[in-house]
């Protein structure tokens, strides 16, 4: 029985705080990067005010109703992962320009790596958590994700190859890639089971 | 396949959410069993089936 005093809170309420979050963080990150010049930090502000965006849109398309127990942990594995590798982009980049050796470098470089293995390790715990329904669709939605930026990612490669795409670092590029294809298809797969 | 699950969640004077949490299932599978768009495991069927005390060809029905 859900008791409306201590009503939990829904996924569109924590969607709906969390955008208006990363929009506001994305505005300040972006006018001070466009300010001081630094393009880390405005490309940081400008990706953190889209995903805001993102997440306020889905808000709009999510029912307010209380999250299960297996979303809540996803919740609160996710977002402090996400805050800390915001954080540790800039640590990496400031302490980048102050190391010289090797391993150490490697070292800082691979700093913003470690949260966001937490982040694919708080989805693989949320795949592993959901009931038959739900665990049919992550897989048809991973399946369609990872398929399409495989297929692009190729695609990519060749046009690369011949000169024609000038990107320096595609690979930076395949895991938010995936991410944000799982998101479409997750939702395209979803269209079937809307509630009637 | 056709079901009841509907009518004996009414019944009994549930929730889809109410009925999702006795079945450690989420609120939109309850859902998509009740308006027939999934079939359920044979697990979560039995499983079912035991929540209202039915068998399971009472409460599910083959389609044409």
């Amino acid at each position: 029985m859900v008791d409306n005093a201590s009503k939990p809170v829904s996924m569109r309420q924590l969607l709906v705080v969390c955008g208006i979050l990363a929009v506001i963080l994305g505005i300040i990150l972006s006018g001070a990067g466009a300010w001081s010049g630094h393009r880390t930090m405005l490309w940081g502000g400008i990706s953190a005010l889209g995903v805001g965006l993102i997440w306020l849109v889905c808000a709009r398309f999510t029912r307010d109703e209380p999250m299960r127990a297996e979303q809540r942990r996803y919740m609160r594995e996710f977002f402090p992962a996400m805050a800390a590798y915001v954080v540790l982009l800039f640590v990496s980049q400031l302490l980048l320009k102050q190391v010289h050796a090797v391993p150490l470098t490697v070292l800082v470089v691979l700093l913003p790596v470690l949260p966001i293995a937490f982040v694919v390790r708080a989805m693989v715990r949320a795949v592993l958590a959901s009931d038959e329904l739900e665990r049919r669709l992550q897989l048809e939605a991973i399946s369609i994700a990872s398929m399409s930026v495989g297929l692009l990612s190729f695609a990519a490669a060749f046009l690369r190859g011949a000169g024609l795409l000038p990107i320096d670092n595609a690979l930076m590029l395949v895991l938010p890639a995936l991410f944000g294809a799982y998101g479409i298809a997750s939702w395209w797969v979803r269209r079937r089971f809307r509630d009637e | 396949m056709n079901n009841h699950v509907r009518e004996l969640r009414g019944d009994q004077g549930w929730s889809q959410a109410e009925l999702a949490e006795r079945l450690d299932v989420s609120r939109q599978t309850v859902n998509a069993i009740e308006t027939g768009k999934y079939d359920p495991s044979l697990p979560l069927a039995f499983k079912i089936a035991r929540l209202f005390g039915r068998s399971i060809e009472a409460i599910f029905v083959a389609g044409e």
